[in-house]
């Protein structure tokens, strides 16, 4: 039906004389059409861009809006399997009399006052030559649930009898010199008491709930990890000096063992892969490790440590852009090897918790950073000639000077702007008064040049920053913000 | 068959060309007692700009068709007009007793109409780097109606006095309009951010699928027979009235399309009210996004509208209005003046005319007439009825001058139809 139409519109237009056909395929002309649209923006403060920062990272805002850069290092946990691991049962332990001391499976022990099994199963067997029915009763005195002692009762019918796993989950044992006495009475059809040819007994795992004794001195090794400083990742040259960086460390423990750390290494690793030792005397002397009395089972204790640049060569270090901080710590317990009651239970745990602190207060001087990212220019394709105009508001007290390198298949093609956009820094006034400054900045782009941003897939932006006078350290506060906006005015084709 | 009727219907169209213009002017006719007039196809057209012609703006270089406001910028009003009314009448009958008629018949309608500001003719044609700082106007109103009528009406001579009416049950095929279009763009004037200040709303049933600015997709389809009894279903009415003052002077008014449909086929409601400023793309997150962030996406998201579908809407039709005078000069000689109105949902337009008809013949009238229509010029327009036996034809041009060239007119009606009076 559209023929219909389109015939009254054919007789409409030849009355009129008209030539449709010169009308046909109708382009609008775009030539003279500027368009003026946003490019990108950002508006950051320290509160933002803790928010884009990764999970090892975090920004603390102080009281006086003061604010401290956080780097935390994975954080190492223990619990009693790790500093005691389950003893395995390997193969039959004789009983080798109906009376036999038996001597508990654990080392590193003084004296053990009392011990209370954790998922522990025995097995006993026993074996008679005349193959003779046996009625076999075993006891562990000093093994007892709710005041009871371990007695179990065996009916031994063809010479030979091996019981199915027992439990002894719960149990107490209170060991006399680290041995407790395994009993058996066994009794032929005449009532007779016999001594077994073969009595034995095995256990899958000793595991214990809980512990309290005497401890032996022991090395634990806790270990090390790597804490990564991400603050250097972009960095080309010049320096950036805290004046006040600490690395934190922060143990909790519900262990009742007093401990001490030892063979402490901490080394600050740079960016250009140089291993520089932390010297302090924490680390030679050791720090000592709070722990909960027998009065306090199941609190935690807290022990925190700091090495700063008072106990430590840290602020020479950092000067060095630290790119990862190795650390490792052992622990020695019981280190002055007195008689003093410890304990371990299932539930205790110790904790270690490394943060590098970077309190920002610093010095500024030449440095540069640089990151390079993939590039799209495929948006520009349409374009003529684009004019970019930037807005800066910076209210850091630190000069900028920004650039951008085009790349094409790693070489080089043009920059962003002819000459570094200069930024300046803030006046900063006392009682932390401060004058953002502001700047509005243009630059024009020919096709030729568009054509070349077409080409590039990557982009190098590179930033010098200074902070003035260089010897002079400053304080970045948390309102502090620097704002980019970008915006670019194009000819269309 | 479909076919069929098609090839018959252009070849009426092609050979015989006829319009029943009369057709909605029945009530002033005076036709001699009882009579039956069969309306034939025809065809009215009405185009209007107000401001530019198509030749003003169509422009042929090196092979390619273009279009280019530029030339037409100093000429734009604040708000600018454009609209094509098209009414084919496809059948209809007219009985002409002593005292009354009887009209019936279908039409097929076609209203199409835009409005916008100078400063979006502005804004197409120079960017709105032109307007960096400052805030444009630029939210177009748009109407597009198409619609099929039954009509059946009466009209009764009591003393001096003629009374007429209509109703027409509606079809409709497709509708777009704007209810709201208040859209306002600000660029600023350090980074270019854009600001869309919003209260817009539209319409659409069957016609169109707004996704997203870069995602738009159109199902146009003027098809006759399409929908003939669609889900969309409306009424309206026409009234008229005459009044004879001796045997030289008739007055009258008529007021057509008082009525409306209610679209329930396809429906979508387009909403946009907010305030959204756009300054780019977040740096952080185009540094951090592996998978890219683009500008090109994140402005088009400027222009997005929360869709609802499948709700039912009912809008009256563009209706007509006119109120006019006929003074019989002689037997062979009359003239009319008539003054009215068009209202095309988004805007109302006035028209006025003069006419002067002289009849040569028993079988030949010709009349001539100036006439105005919104923000046109005065037009100069001819106007022909000529009877063989029982064929009536008439045809009128509103324009003389543009129908030579069409493209260079900004106002123009013609009709053309055939009716055979038995």
């Amino acid at each position: 039906m559209n023929k219909y139409i389109l015939c009254c519109l054919v007789f409409i237009a030849l009355l009129g004389c008209i030539k449709v056909d010169e009308y046909r395929d109708l382009t609008y002309d775009k030539e003279g059409v500027e368009i003026a649209f946003p490019l990108f923006h950002s508006s950051l403060n320290i509160s933002e861009l803790a928010s884009s920062l990764d999970a090892e990272t975090s920004i603390e805002i102080q009281e006086n809006n003061e604010i401290d850069l956080l780097y935390r290092g994975q954080i190492i946990e223990g619990g009693l399997n790790q500093i005691f691991p389950p003893v395995i049962g390997f193969g039959d332990i004789q009983i080798s009399d109906t009376s036999f001391l038996y001597t508990v499976p654990i080392n590193f022990w003084e004296e053990i006052i009392t011990l209370t099994m954790g998922k522990t199963s025995l097995t006993f067997k026993f074996s008679d030559r005349f193959e003779q029915p046996v009625d076999i009763i075993l006891e562990i005195p000093e093994m007892q649930l709710n005041g009871q002692p371990f007695v179990q009762q065996f009916k031994m019918t063809d010479g030979n009898f091996i019981s199915q796993p027992i439990s002894v989950e719960d149990y107490t044992i209170t060991p006399d010199d680290l041995s407790f006495l395994i009993k058996y009475q066994a009794l032929d059809e005449e009532g007779n008491t016999i001594l077994m040819d073969n009595a034995s007994f095995t256990f899958d795992f000793f595991q214990i709930k809980y512990i309290e004794g005497i401890f032996s001195p022991r090395l634990i090794d806790v270990q090390g990890d790597v804490i990564q400083v991400g603050l250097f990742d972009n960095w080309r040259s010049g320096g950036l000096t805290f004046s006040e960086p600490e690395l934190y460390i922060r143990v909790e423990n519900s262990f009742g063992i007093q401990a001490i750390s030892q063979n402490n290494t901490i080394n600050i690793v740079t960016t250009e892969g140089e291993l520089l030792p932390l010297e302090s005397p924490l680390l030679t002397d050791g720090v000592s490790f709070n722990y909960p009395t027998l009065s306090e089972i199941g609190e935690v204790k807290i022990t925190e440590f700091i090495f700063d640049k008072n106990n430590s060569n840290l602020g020479d270090l950092f000067s060095g852009k630290a790119a990862k901080i190795e650390y490792d710590l052992d622990a020695l317990i019981n280190n002055k090897a007195t008689n003093e009651v410890g304990f371990l239970s299932e539930d205790g745990f110790f904790k270690i918790e490394p943060i590098v602190r970077l309190p920002m207060t610093l010095t500024v001087e030449e440095l540069i950073l640089a990151d390079k990212t993939d590039f799209d220019g495929s948006a520009l394709e349409d374009l003529t000639s684009a004019t970019v105009q930037w807005y800066i508001i910076n209210d850091f007290p630190v000069d900028m000077a920004l650039q951008g390198f085009l790349y094409q298949s790693g070489i080089l093609r043009d920059s962003l702007f002819v000459e570094p956009l200069f930024v300046e820094a803030a006046i900063i006034n006392g009682n932390n008064q401060h004058t953002p400054s502001e700047m509005i900045y243009s630059e024009s782009y020919s096709q030729e040049d568009l054509l070349t941003m077409r080409r590039a897939d990557s982009i190098e932006v590179i930033g010098k920053f200074n902070s003035l006078p260089t010897s002079v350290s400053v304080t970045i506060y948390n309102d502090y913000y620097l704002s980019i906006d970008a915006g670019m005015k194009a000819s269309l084709k | 068959m479909r076919k069929f009727w098609i090839y018959i219907l252009t070849i009426i169209i092609w050979t015989e060309g006829f319009a029943q213009i009369g057709q909605i002017d029945y009530l002033v006719e005076d036709p001699d007692s009882t009579s039956l007039i069969i309306h034939l196809t025809g065809v009215n057209v009405k185009s209007y700009s107000s401001s530019f012609s198509p030749q003003d703006i169509f422009f042929k270089t090196n092979g390619s068709n273009r279009i280019d406001l530029n030339p037409v910028l100093d000429h734009l009003h604040t708000q600018n007009d454009l609209f094509l009314d098209l009414q084919l009448n496809t059948i209809g009958a007219t009985i002409h007793f002593k005292n009354f008629q009887l009209v019936a018949g279908h039409n097929l309608r076609y209203v199409g109409a835009i409005q916008f500001s100078n400063e979006l003719g502005n804004l197409a044609t120079q960017g709105n780097a032109a307007f960096i700082g400052e805030t444009v106007e630029i939210g177009p109103a748009f109407l597009y109606n198409h619609y099929h009528e039954l009509y059946g009406g009466v009209g009764i001579d009591i003393g001096p006095f003629r009374i007429g009416g209509r109703i027409k049950l509606l079809a409709g095929n497709e509708y777009l309009r704007t209810e709201q279009n208040q859209m306002h763009l600000t660029t600023g004037a350090e980074a270019f951010e854009l600001t869309l200040e919003s209260d817009y709303r539209f319409f659409s049933s069957g016609i169109l699928q707004y996704r997203g600015i870069d995602e738009v997709e159109t199902d146009f389809d003027p098809g006759v027979y399409n929908s003939f009894f669609s889900d969309n279903q409306g009424i309206a009415f026409d009234f008229g009235l005459q009044y004879k003052i001796g045997s030289h002077l008739l007055l009258y008014s008529y007021i057509q399309d008082i009525g409306s449909i209610n679209w329930t086929k396809r429906t979508d409601f387009y909403t946009k009210n907010e305030r959204v400023t756009y300054q780019g793309v977040d740096l952080l997150d185009y540094l951090s996004d592996e998978n890219g962030v683009s500008v090109q996406d994140s402005l088009y998201g400027l222009l997005d509208f929360n869709n609802e579908q499948g709700q039912a809407y009912t809008d009256n039709l563009p209706f007509r209005w006119n109120i006019g005078i006929v003074f019989q000069l002689s037997a062979m000689n009359n003239i009319e003046v008539a003054f009215g109105g068009q209202n095309y949902r988004i805007h109302n337009l006035l028209t006025w005319l003069v006419e002067y008809r002289h009849d040569f013949s028993r079988h030949l009238q010709i009349s001539s007439r100036i006439s105005g229509f919104g923000r046109s010029q005065t037009n100069v327009g001819l106007g022909l009825k000529w009877s063989i036996g029982p064929l009536i034809f008439t045809t009128n041009i509103a324009n003389v001058a543009g129908i030579m060239d069409l493209i260079s007119t900004r106002y123009n009606q013609i009709g053309f139809g055939l009716q055979v009076k038995m």
